[in-house]
């Protein structure tokens, strides 16, 4: 693998991570007693930072990974 | 090549700049996010109270501080928008912006213009906030929330065709200099741009220290800032800030009377007399308020369980109505009012409560923003319904939040 594909495929963890992640937040924020849908703008406030901190983690982890296995 | 020349090869024009502090603007930005996602749930469920605090800290010291860091990103990023379609050669020589930040980039600008002003608006007009009361045709909280709504996709947009290439660029710069292709501190560009972000970082500083410091804000510019405490209450026991969102009535401590009805098992009317005579705790409780300060004074009364068994509450009680005399008022959870530390203060730090701090008697409660402390009280309406967790955005001059 070339060091672009650990990178893309970092990122692409990186980003389903944060998709699950906030899936199940917005599950557990739902299943509080007395909530309603409108919680779920928080998830959406959310949603950037997260994606973000995922992405990023999973560029670096790839960065460090295809380094350590000699990627090109 | 000289230094410089090396620099501006590597960097043109400004782009270097607007790379740093975009940076650490996306990183201000995810915490004023993730705060603002709490703060909205916290607001509106104040079963968490006990962290409101600490988010809306994080929230109000991030905003502010990012204030330098965007009008800097709007400077650094509108030079070079300016350039270009002003026809300045050495702008147009780089080409167009691409297609996805041409079109989306003057939008963010815009949604973070309104996303700032309706931000500081409310901060200096806090009451608005949290009474959510229109002023005018101008709805601060509404606009807030939904330019922040608005922002996500756009930041995502514009962070997704800039962030991968912004931290590339920054790398690439660090990994230049290990090399030994380029100056770590280039002349005289590295340390304009090194001076310019000093002065940046240095103004973030100063202007969440600021106005977030109660003690040095209202002593020095008095009303203009947060935290306002009025001139008879300083060196008192009531030397703490003010904030009164109907005002403040007048109080005839003969006359006045607390009623408690609703769900209990007689209405009962109590006197200021009656009320002092109840057996009564002392204890140190912060309160922190939504506009940013927070003190500690020491409170004394009555317990809110003593009195509302006093009453005759319903066991199964599920929340209860605080009404002040000015007609504010604040629906509580019935949970947090049977704590040994929920009172019906009469006193503070000693004396009888003042009118600006609530006389003839509030409530008081650790953990919970300001605004949930009603002063002033005349009604307390015990209820079998449970506050509904549900952010109610629509307009109301009941805040029952």
């Amino acid at each position: 693998m070339t060091q672009r594909q650990y990178d893309a495929a970092g990122m692409m963890g990186g980003l389903i991570v944060a998709g699950v992640f906030l899936l199940a937040v917005s599950i557990a924020l739902l299943s509080t007693e007395g909530t309603s849908a409108k919680v779920l703008i928080a998830v959406w406030l959310w949603a950037v930072p997260v994606i973000g901190i995922c992405t990023a983690a999973g560029y670096g982890v790839a960065k460090l990974l295809g380094r350590v296995r000699g990627g090109r | 090549m000289t230094a410089v020349a090396a620099e501006r090869e590597r960097h043109p024009e400004n782009t270097l700049l607007t790379m740093q502090i975009g940076l650490a603007l996306t990183l201000l930005l995810g915490l004023m996010f993730i705060s603002a996602g709490l703060f909205f749930l916290y607001h509106f469920n104040y079963d968490i109270g006990p962290y409101f605090t600490a988010t809306r800290a994080i929230h109000f010291y991030a905003g502010l501080a990012s204030i330098p860091f965007l009008i800097a990103k709007y400077g650094s990023t509108g030079l070079r928008f300016a350039g270009y379609y002003l026809r300045v050669p050495r702008f147009v020589e780089r080409g167009p912006p691409r297609l996805l930040p041409r079109v989306l980039s003057p939008l963010l600008a815009l949604d973070f213009f309104v996303l700032y002003f309706s931000g500081l608006f409310m901060l200096f007009h806090y009451y608005y906030t949290v009474a959510n009361i229109p002023p005018g045709e101008f709805y601060p909280v509404q606009v807030h929330l939904w330019a922040s709504i608005l922002a996500v996709p756009l930041l995502a947009a514009h962070l997704g065709s800039h962030l991968l290439e912004t931290i590339k660029g920054l790398l690439g710069d660090a990994a230049a200099v290990r090399h030994g292709e380029a100056p770590a501190t280039p002349v005289p560009v590295g340390y304009t741009r090194r001076a310019f972000l000093t002065t940046v970082v240095a103004g973030a500083v100063g202007l969440s220290l600021g106005f977030q410091n109660t003690g040095l804000a209202n002593r020095t510019f008095g009303d203009l800032f947060i935290g306002r405490i009025p001139k008879e209450e300083r060196g008192g026991p009531g030397d703490f800030p003010v904030e009164t969102l109907f005002g403040k009535a007048s109080v005839d401590r003969n006359a006045w009377r607390l009623r408690i009805d609703g769900a209990v098992g007689q209405e009962m009317m109590l006197s200021y007399d009656d009320l002092v005579a109840l057996p009564a705790v002392t204890q140190t409780i912060r309160i922190s308020c939504v506009s940013g300060w927070s003190a500690v004074p020491t409170w004394s009364g009555p317990r809110v369980r003593d009195v509302l068994a006093l009453a005759g509450a319903d066991p199964d009680a599920k929340s209860v109505y605080f009404h002040s005399l000015s007609n504010y008022a604040f629906t509580w959870h019935i949970d947090p009012l049977m704590g040994d530390d929920a009172i019906l203060a009469t006193h503070v730090n000693g004396a009888a409560l003042t009118e600006n701090h609530g006389f003839p008697v509030r409530i008081i409660v650790p953990g919970y923003p300001g605004q949930n402390m009603v002063k002033q009280l005349d009604t307390m309406t015990v209820r079998m319904e449970k506050q509904e967790f549900d952010p109610d955005l629509s307009l109301s001059r009941d805040v029952q939040i």
